[in-house]
């Protein structure tokens, strides 16, 4: 897609891959590194946030189960 | 999308390429649309009855948060055709390749998917459904079927916004209950007045992409009458808080300050003939109409929230 023009013909889903497979250029591998970045954060945050939740939920039952 | 009058000779300022950063992608998920969706599902976590684990309530806020901007990165999916021809949306990231379709559809699709399954196993099953019912009104109902149907997109569509704080209040209590509906009703009224009055002074956007937005189809005076008109309507609904209970003086305050202001920007509108102080009236009803509705939520965030609920009743008496 170097160089490629935005044309309304351009956004159809599929379109992009009738013309010519991606070059990688050092910026577009930059750009990559990044989301893989955002990405790799999001995705332990999410670990956090489930081990948290797991947590919470459980904990109460684990309260209750004593009690009684 | 498809269409053979499309001009495939038109096309914007060239890009290097179209593999997008991250900010793109956030860009995709409508940030400020997204905020406010966040602040209205807040309040109504805060407002109803009950209590909820503040771990638990953060996961509901960030599936609200996600569920909202994935069907944002799907509007712009499905809407790309048109927002390349308007001055508004052409800066958005499909449009100026920075992100491809493909891409957009899959970030979209991905998190609306992630964000209900999370919702329905992690907070509960109600709220999930009201999720998914929220993304799908807005993707399926409002952006495929609606918006370039009929002028009554945005009144039906609207429902679509409205969701959020019933989706808050039913994370705490697992139900839809008569408050929420309220508050959802709040939102739903506001909508047409605070979109019409964005259509009266971007009408020409919309009429060169044949989006049938109620200037264009019934012309600007029967929108400044329609506008006056849900206006009014939306006065008693912004007043229920109050009568069921949920809402005290420091709300009944602000709805009825706020709504006079509301009133008068409307009725102001709908008196105007002339082009240049419609513009600037409904550029101004288009503000005040956000900042109203950011008021009337933060007042419930704060009586319900920081404790400063004083009831009317209790007041009079």
């Amino acid at each position: 897609m170097t160089d490629a023009k935005v044309t309304k013909a351009s956004l159809e889903i599929g379109s992009h891959h009738a013309i010519e497979p991606p070059v990688w250029t050092p910026a577009m591998l930059a750009r990559r590194r990044q989301r893989a970045t955002y990405l790799a954060v999001a995705l332990i945050a999410m670990v956090g946030l489930f081990f948290a939740v797991t947590v919470v939920k459980i904990g109460g039952n684990i309260v209750v189960e004593r009690t009684l | 999308m498809s269409d053979a009058s499309i001009d495939q000779s038109k096309s914007l300022p060239t890009v290097a390429d179209n593999f997008g950063t991250a900010g793109d992608y956030i860009e995709l998920l409508k940030p400020r649309v997204m905020s406010l969706v966040v602040f209205t599902g807040l309040s109504g976590l805060v407002c109803a009855p009950g209590t909820i684990h503040p771990v638990i309530a953060f996961v509901a806020l960030l599936c609200i948060a996600v569920g909202a901007g994935a069907s944002g990165a799907l509007n712009m999916w499905y809407d790309a055709d048109i927002d390349i021809d308007m001055e508004r949306t052409k800066g958005r990231p499909i449009p100026t390749g920075r992100v491809t379709p493909e891409g957009a559809l899959a970030f979209g699709t991905t998190l609306s998917f992630a964000s209900v399954l999370i919702m329905g196993l992690m907070v509960n099953v109600v709220a999930g459904v009201l999720l998914a019912i929220t993304i799908a009104f807005y993707v399926f109902v409002y952006t495929m079927w609606l918006k370039r149907t009929t002028p009554q997109n945005i009144v039906i569509g609207g429902a679509a916004g409205a969701f959020p704080p019933m989706i808050g209040w039913a994370a705490v209590t697992g139900t839809v209950s008569l408050e929420s509906i309220t508050l959802f009703a709040i939102i739903f009224m506001w909508t047409p007045p605070h979109f019409w009055a964005l259509a009266l002074f971007r009408s020409e956007d919309y009429r060169a992409v044949n989006v049938p937005m109620l200037p264009v189809v019934a012309g600007n005076k029967e929108t400044r009458r329609q506008i006056l008109l849900y206006s009014v309507l939306l006065m008693p609904i912004t007043a229920l808080p109050v009568y069921f209970g949920f809402a005290g003086i420091a709300y009944a305050v602000t709805a009825f300050i706020g709504g006079a202001v509301f009133l008068t920007l409307a009725f102001l509108i709908w008196q105007r003939g002339d082009a240049d102080a419609e513009f600037k009236l409904a550029k101004r009803l288009f503000a005040f109409s956000i900042l109203y509705l950011f008021l009337l939520f933060a007042v419930l965030l704060v009586e319900q929230g920081l404790g400063a609920f004083i009831p009317l009743t209790g007041f009079v008496s």
